[in-house]
């Protein structure tokens, strides 16, 4: 049923509880800004406290709460989040930003690189969903928004590691969709292109000049803001995304056109 | 962390005998020196000596010891 709320903007989110995850910068702080603003609730996750409280006082509204946890703590997930519910009550939503992206060679590809780029990327994730199929974890209607990446579509040299993270987190939308549907649950992706934050300031260090200007020559439209994928986030969290699910909707401005 | 000791780290990294890097090399000299060598010592820099270096930066460097003077203090003899 379609709230009066959003009845007169779909947008909106009033009163509804999302957990967001990489809180602290970037996307995720954008995002967690912007649901404010339309209405909604937030737990606010990262490792940095300091960040997460400047990401709180930013947000509009009351009732929003920062919760530091490292995400690497893939075992502690499932104790963590019941918690969380216990305390908070049952989420409407959640956008899973939290990740990190490092250049790796093949030639220099590690166990110890692969599991430090898996364990936030693909391991949270999926832990983070089963936590959503648990009893009263996550409302009928609900939504599960997961950051991935056009990594995950389109190949790079010296990102296969975090390709394949992103890969992986694509392919857990498409199955997790169907399976949270008879729930009422929608689960999607969001693709992003290079986006201007923290994390692509550490990619230019691995390009030339030349390169960071041939990537940017890829984006028809330009480098993208963090507000240009949390608009798309929200999207897809509020009832505007009611009909959408298992999909992965590239931000990328015309990247991967 | 010794000269020594980081030399052998490029060794690795080159797959080379341990001790085959002297120190003086001219990086067009060596076998397997590419732009991937690179992207490996920009990581392996913040991750060991917590050292923000380019691939531009990197990119000036003309032989090893241009590369272990980059290193600043973190690599001494
Ligand atoms: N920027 C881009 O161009 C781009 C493009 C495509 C996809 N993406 C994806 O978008 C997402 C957000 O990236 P961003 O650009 O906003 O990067 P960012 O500014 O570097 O933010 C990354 C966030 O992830 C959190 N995080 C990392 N490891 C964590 C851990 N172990 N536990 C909890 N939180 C952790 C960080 O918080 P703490 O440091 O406080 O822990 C931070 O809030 C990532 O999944 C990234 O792969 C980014």
């Amino acid at each position: 049923m379609i709230s009066a709320a959003t009845q007169s903007n779909p947008m909106s989110c009033d009163g509804r509880l999302i957990l967001v995850t990489g809180a602290s910068s970037g996307i995720g702080r954008a995002t967690a800004v912007l649901l404010s603003r339309l209405g909604a609730r937030l737990l606010l996750v990262g490792r940095s406290q300091e960040k997460l409280e400047q990401t709180l006082a930013a947000l509009d509204g009351t009732g929003h709460r920062i919760e530091p946890f490292d995400l690497n703590e893939t075992e502690e997930i499932p104790a963590w989040f019941k918690h969380l519910i216990a305390e908070s009550g049952p989420l409407s939503g959640l956008v899973q930003c939290a990740g990190v992206q490092h250049y790796t060679p093949a030639r220099f590809i590690t166990v110890d690189k692969i599991n430090r780029m898996m364990k936030v990327n693909v391991f949270s994730t999926t832990m983070l969903a089963k936590c959503c199929a648990g009893k009263g974890a996550v409302l009928p209607g609900g939504s599960l928004v997961f950051i991935a990446s056009v990594a995950g579509l389109v190949g790079d040299a010296g990102l296969s590691v975090y390709a394949a993270s992103k890969g992986a987190v694509i392919a857990l939308t498409k199955s997790l969709a169907l399976e949270f549907a008879p729930a009422k649950i929608r689960v999607n992706a969001v693709a992003p292109g290079c986006v201007e934050t923290d994390m692509l300031d550490k990619m230019r260090l691995n390009l030339t000049a030349d390169q960071v200007q041939a990537l940017a020559a890829k984006h028809p439209l330009g480098f993208g803001t963090a507000e240009d994928v949390a608009h798309a986030v929200a999207f897809l969290l509020a009832d505007t995304g009611r009909w959408i699910t298992g999909s992965v909707l590239t931000v990328d401005g015309g990247y991967t056109a | 962390m010794k000269k020594t000791e980081f030399l052998k780290l490029l060794d690795q990294l080159l797959e080379n005998k341990p001790g085959t890097l002297k120190g003086a090399e001219l990086l067009l000299d060596i076998d397997g020196w590419d732009s991937m060598i690179n992207l490996e010592l920009i990581s392996l820099a913040d991750e060991r000596f917590g050292l923000v270096l380019s691939v531009d930066l990197l990119g000036k460097c003309q032989s090893i010891g241009d590369i272990i003077a980059m290193m600043g203090d973190h690599v001494v003899d």
